[in-house]
């Protein structure tokens, strides 16, 4: 359900992740609003430059169960929330005793852990979307190092 | 006694401790809204029970640390000798938006397993019928 053109393959083996939520890679993502609605879904407002355009874009959590969130705003960065994404990774929660997940099945734990670069925040859901927004002129708005 | 502004003594007389955390959400520089559910006896019953929100408003700073979405609020306070507001005064020339330092407040919940700070301008609390008037700047 990953609805990013152009999403780059990931890198790391995503062990034992089924194959409808592979290819997700945000790195250099900077995330810029947070929205937690308990029990019910998370979503992440992101956006990465592209030449003169940044592309906004939002990855939603449905099926919530857990959030932990260990961040901080960086005003040092000089960045709206001073959250760039430097490593994603996903995995199910090994919550059946097996670890061997059934492919398709809609009672699957996703494990997702966000590294970002004033600490980490970790979603456990059932299904992730990430789908783009819109795309505004960057140029004079903000500087991503 | 101390000296301490409206905002403040409301935000210390906020019924929130023991509540549970039920939404957040974080539009940086802008606001950190927490909606939080009170149980009158046990967790599992949630009649009697009482929404609440808060908003911070203006929020240049803040640090989440082992925040769950599931934890409870433990206490909450302000913070006297803020590091938080200290680091923002040594990095405001970066942002974009300006704040006045003065006017800022640094809000502590701290929860079962966790911890959230918020530099704030202004505080609001609000029931989920029926919203309080704000205060503060």
């Amino acid at each position: 359900m990953i609805s990013l053109a152009g999403a780059a393959p990931p890198e790391k083996r995503q062990g034992d992740v089924p194959s409808r939520f592979r290819g997700l890679d945000l790195a250099g993502y900077a995330v810029d609003a947070l929205s937690i609605k308990g029990n019910s879904k998370a979503t992440l407002v992101l956006s990465r430059l592209r030449g003169e355009l940044a592309e906004i874009y939002e990855l939603q959590f449905n099926g919530l169960e857990r959030a932990k969130l260990d961040v901080s705003s960086a005003p040092w960065l000089g960045e709206v929330l001073g959250h760039r994404v430097s490593e994603c990774s996903l995995r199910c929660e090994p919550d059946r005793g097996d670890g061997n997940p059934i492919e398709n099945s809609p009672e699957i734990l996703l494990e997702f852990l966000l590294t970002v670069t004033t600490g980490c925040m970790t979603f456990v859901a059932r299904d992730f979307v990430l789908s783009p927004v819109r795309r505004i002129r960057s140029a004079g708005c903000r500087v991503r190092r | 006694m101390t000296w301490m502004p409206d905002v403040l003594r409301l935000f210390e007389s906020a019924p929130v401790d023991g509540a549970g955390l039920t939404s957040l959400n974080i539009e940086p520089l802008r606001k950190i809204e927490l909606r939080l559910f009170t149980f009158s006896r046990f967790a599992t019953d949630r009649a009697g029970g009482k929404e609440y929100e808060l908003h911070f408003v203006r929020v240049p700073a803040f640090r989440l640390t082992s925040f769950s979405l599931a934890d409870r609020i433990v206490s909450h306070a302000s913070v006297a000798n803020s590091d938080l507001l200290e680091d923002f005064k040594r990095f405001r020339a970066k942002l974009s938006v300006k704040f006045d330092v003065d006017s800022l407040h640094h809000f502590r919940l701290t929860s079962v397993h966790g911890q959230l700070d918020i530099l704030a301008e202004s505080f609001c609390l609000a029931l989920a019928l029926g919203r309080l008037p704000r205060l503060g700047n």
